[in-house]
């Protein structure tokens, strides 16, 4: 029994059940939304377990095995093997890792001094702060995603820590312009009327008032980057940017693998397809999870 | 006595909200008579709107009919085709809604709304008429809810206009399709008191001038005292008094109408009442016997486990609750 | 007893695409310590904007308002804190005044914190039990949401909230045209038992007459920004003066006889509210006035005191009380 004047009795309580139970019952209502569940389940437990479940852990490293090169999809080999005579497979399963890493880094550098930036350019309307913090971010978002990622990639050392702080710079501009569009929604709101009557700071009606209520759409949003980030690290990769091989990065893989299209396709064609499993396991499940939060 | 117009029998209509089913109306009984005009009254959320939309059959999807029927003129509109339910929303039954701007399509003029529905009406009536025929009558429904400049007013698109102005145009679209009976939902909860004032007395007049029916819905209770002969009393979906509108707002039978029209302020002063405590059940799980009994000061323990029956109590004037049980009518 | 609040010429312009809206024009009033004033008009009256401009939301054009001697016409973030803490507000709708992402407990334990310098937990929890049971909600609803509460539960919440900082003066701005009359009536008697515990003084902004009559010890009537009339209640209500107030209370539907007697005869309800933004010339009811003469359409009536402190701003209205109380006819 949860004690009734306790914090506990505040997360579990009788009086939030009626909201989970809301979400889940939107969210499962779309089978959609259940599918990108699943697919992003799959792809979470076989990047944590990849070094337990993969059938040929030495084929991540620097490994080769010229006798087994090219080998076409087989029972053996389920995705066959590419010119070093690596198990694609493994390399597949173990490059989810890397693609999981990167948008982990990439997304938790961004989303919180985005937000914040973008809160209080929603907070200050009409004044300077809004005009310098919103032009700022016009001007990231002026230049083309992957070219600016390109330019900082290229000047840099090509390698995974160079390409995420590449991707990192161009991305926190989206979530400053969400949390300011959001942010604008919610400041008129009577609520906030109400807290800046009574006298609360500015660190009140940001955190408290205003940040629970964007809260969902920002959530949202970091769900479906999920997938983007992911597509923007292989983009660089693909180019020769992002994590150098051996490393088993799926952009890095397509890359080396596009050198023997079309005679051998499986070296490009699993790996690219794990990066569409990705992306659309994120992207059914953001907007599945969209949809349970407008449940409330 | 003139024959009966609409007739609900026994209807029972539930919501699905996220997978649990809400038994919203639980056997309205309610019938109109040519020309009759008929009140609504009680608290929000108690089923008012759900009765209404039933008769024109225009519930949400997530709506559900679970038992019972709704007779126009004798026929069940609950059965109709598609075709017979076109032609009574063309041609017979329309409703007033409270939000003006809802309904007003904000894309086209005025006089193009109310021509596309004048037109429809004639055409489902077999009536083919030329333009000039269908502008003449535009013009002249304009001319009846009394807005000033009428050739503006054509012209203009919605936001154009002042709420109470909207609610107007609203009440001409009523009028060019609704024959015979008009549905108001809460047509001056919106409104100001003036513009209530002017807008009751424009219903007013058009529907003895037309000798239409009417069914009043607000828990605005002194606009549906002053605008109709009958009034239906509703709690929780149950209608729980009904009878002459004099009879109902001055000798009031039922515990919850006491309460209801106790709560209003008068002109008069006197202070306000302590209200009704509590709220209206939950639907997914309302309270057995007589939904009122958890709210109801006088319940006793046969209220908890069956539901009255109406019985009554003076000529027209029924009332469902024990209390009233016995004397005369057992 | 001693003036609380005191309001000279206050004035609000706003600027808005189509010109400048006069929301509010040189108004003037004042009110007593524990009493409560009825601000009363039509959307459009500029009553709100009154009172926001008194809780704070926004300065004045021009005017003062002068609070316990203070002259506070500036917005809230620029008054001391001492002031915020003694000046409440309840708005219209609980359901966008309350945050619907904070429990109870977090929101009324806001204007503790900020006020009463509570940071103790467990002392903060029993402030906010003993709030609600001051509004009458059971003390277990601080670890509920908005959401899970009824509409009337929720606006007792507001005033839980607007309590807290134990306040002097309360700004009721609607606080129940949201909500049915049977919970109206619980809102009203919870608010009248705590102003005669607590000896808070009210500004009660509504457009629900019949409720004034009931809460106010003193009315005044807005229309266009301007205060046309201004009673106590009583008087205000059993001999209006000005056509506007009779008009108003004429339009009222009533629920018995008596109330229909008591409105006034040979006035009707005519014509709507012109828009704020080019107000007419001279008094400006004359666009809806059924008693309106040339004079009316240039001069701007002043305001004329009668006995009892009652103030009416119209040209003619002993002419008009003198018709429609010889030989009133039914309708003009």
């Amino acid at each position: 029994m949860v004690e009734k004047d306790g914090i506990l009795w505040k997360l579990l309580g009788r009086e939030h059940k009626e909201i989970y139970r809301r979400r889940w019952y939107k969210f499962k209502s779309n089978p959609l939304s259940v599918l990108g569940l699943g697919i992003v389940a799959t792809v979470v437990f076989s990047a944590i377990l990849a070094p337990y479940i993969i059938p040929y852990p030495e084929s991540v490293g620097l490994y080769m095995n010229f006798t087994e090169a090219f080998q076409p999809p087989s029972l053996k080999h389920p995705f066959g093997t590419d010119s070093y005579g690596r198990d694609i497979f493994s390399r597949t399963i173990y490059g989810f890792r890397y693609s999981l890493l990167l948008a982990t880094v990439v997304l938790s550098i961004v989303v919180v001094p985005g937000t914040i930036l973008g809160m209080i350019a929603g907070y200050y309307r009409d004044t300077k702060i809004e005009t310098a913090i919103m032009r700022l971010t016009d001007i990231f978002l002026g230049v083309p995603p992957l070219i600016l990622a390109l330019a900082i990639a290229s000047v840099l050392s090509p390698n995974l820590i160079n390409s995420m702080f590449a991707i990192t710079l161009m991305w926190w501009p989206w979530y400053t312009r969400l949390a300011y569009s959001s942010t604008s929604a919610v400041v008129n709101e009577p609520f906030v009327k109400a807290a800046q009557l009574i006298g609360a700071g500015l660190k009140h009606i940001l955190f408290n008032e205003i940040a629970p209520n964007i809260m969902s759409s920002i959530l949202t949003k970091v769900t479906l980057d999920v997938g983007w980030v992911i597509l923007i690290g292989a983009s660089l990769s693909f180019l020769g940017l992002g994590a150098q091989p051996p490393t088993p990065d799926l952009g890095t893989m397509v890359a080396e693998g596009a050198k023997y299209l079309p005679y051998y396709w499986w070296p490009t064609i699993f790996p690219a397809m794990a990066i569409v499993y990705i992306i659309l396991g994120f992207n059914l499940l953001g907007d599945g999870i969209r949809d349970a939060l407008s449940s409330d | 006595m003139s024959e009966t117009l609409l007739e609900i029998r026994g209807l029972h209509v539930s919501y699905t909200v996220y997978g649990i089913r809400h038994h919203v109306l639980n056997g309205i009984n309610l019938s109109v008579r040519k020309g009759e005009k008929i009140g609504v009254i009680g608290e929000s959320g108690c089923g008012k709107t759900t009765t209404l939309k039933s008769v024109l059959k225009i519930l949400p999807e997530n709506a559900r009919i679970e038992g019972g029927d709704v007779l126009f003129n004798g026929k069940s509109v609950l059965k109709m085709n598609s075709a017979e339910l076109r032609k009574l929303r063309r041609t017979k039954v329309s409703m007033i809604f409270q939000d003006p701007t809802a309904a007003l399509n904000p894309v086209f003029r005025i006089g193009e709304q109310l021509f596309d529905i004048v037109n429809a009406r004639r055409e489902e009536e077999g009536k083919g008429a030329s333009k000039k025929e269908i502008e003449e009558e535009v013009t002249e429904l304009i001319r009846q809810v009394m807005l000033p400049e009428p050739k503006r007013v054509l012209n203009s698109y919605p936001f154009q206009l002042s709420g109470g102005m909207r609610q107007r145009v609203m009440i001409a679209m009523a009028l060019a399709s609704g024959r015979e009976l008009l549905l108001a939902d809460e047509p001056t909860t919106n409104l100001d008191v003036t513009i209530q004032d002017q807008i009751l007395r424009l219903i007013g007049n058009i529907v003895s001038e037309r000798k239409l029916s009417i069914v009043l819905v607000s828990h605005a209770l002194g606009a549906v005292r002053r605008m109709v002969d009958r009034v239906y009393v509703m709690y929780a979906g149950t209608i729980v008094e009904e009878g002459p509108s004099n009879s109902v707002f001055g000798n009031p039978k039922h515990p919850y109408t006491k309460m209801l029209l106790a709560s209003a302020p008068k002109l008069t002063g006197g202070g306000i009442s302590e209200g009704i405590p509590g709220r209206i059940p939950d639907y997914s799980n309302p309270p057995p016997g007589c939904r009122f009994h958890p709210r109801c000061p006088m319940a006793a323990a046969v209220c908890k486990f069956k539901p009255p029956r109406m019985v009554e109590v003076e000529k027209g004037h029924k009332v469902a609750c024990y209390n009233y049980y016995g004397d005369d009518a057992e | 007893m001693s003036e609380i609040l005191k309001v000279i010429s206050l004035t609000k312009h706003f600027k808005s695409s189509v010109g400048i809206v006069h929301a509010v024009d040189d108004i003037s009033f004042s009110i007593e310590e524990g009493k409560t004033i009825g601000l009363v008009g039509e959307s459009g009256s500029g009553k709100s904007t009154t009172g926001h401009m008194i809780a704070g939301i926004y300065p004045p054009t021009r005017g003062k308002i002068i609070f316990d001697g203070v002259d506070i016409s500036v917005d809230a973030n620029k008054r001391p804190l001492s002031v915020k803490k003694k000046i409440g507000m309840v708005f219209q709708d609980p359901s966008t005044s309350l945050n619907p992402r904070q429990t109870i407990e977090d929101i009324i334990s806001l204007p503790l914190k900020v006020h009463m310098r509570i940071t103790n937990y467990a002392e903060m929890r029993k402030t906010v039990r003993e709030l609600l049971e001051k509004v009458q909600l059971p003390p277990d609803f601080m670890n509920r949401y908005p959401r899970d509460l009824g509409g009337g539960e929720r606006q007792l919440v507001a005033i839980a909230r607007a309590l807290a900082s134990e306040p002097t003066l309360i700004i009721l701005d609607e606080p129940t045209s949201a909500l049915d009359v049977s919970v109206q009536a619980k809102i009203i008697t919870t608010l009248l038992k705590l102003q005669k515990e607590m000896g808070l003084t009210y500004i009660f902004i509504t457009h629900d007459l019949s409720l004034m009559r009931n809460v106010a010890d003193k009315v005044a009537i807005m229309y266009l920004g301007k205060i046309y009339e201004m009673a106590d209640t009583q008087n205000f209500f059993e001999e209006p003066l000005h056509p506007y107030t009779m008009m108003l209370i004429s339009s009222i539907p009533t629920l018995t006889d008596e109330e229909e007697k008591i409105k006034p005869r040979g006035i009707e309800s005519l014509g709507e509210i012109p828009s704020a933004v080019n107000p007419p010339k001279g008094c400006r009811f004359h666009t809806r006035c059924p008693f309106a003469r040339e004079e009316c359409k240039t001069n701007e009536p002043k305001g004329e005191k009668i006995d009892g402190g009652r103030i009416v701003f119209c040209h003619f209205w002993r002419e008009i009380k003198y018709k429609l109380t010889t030989n009133a006819p039914e309708k003009i």
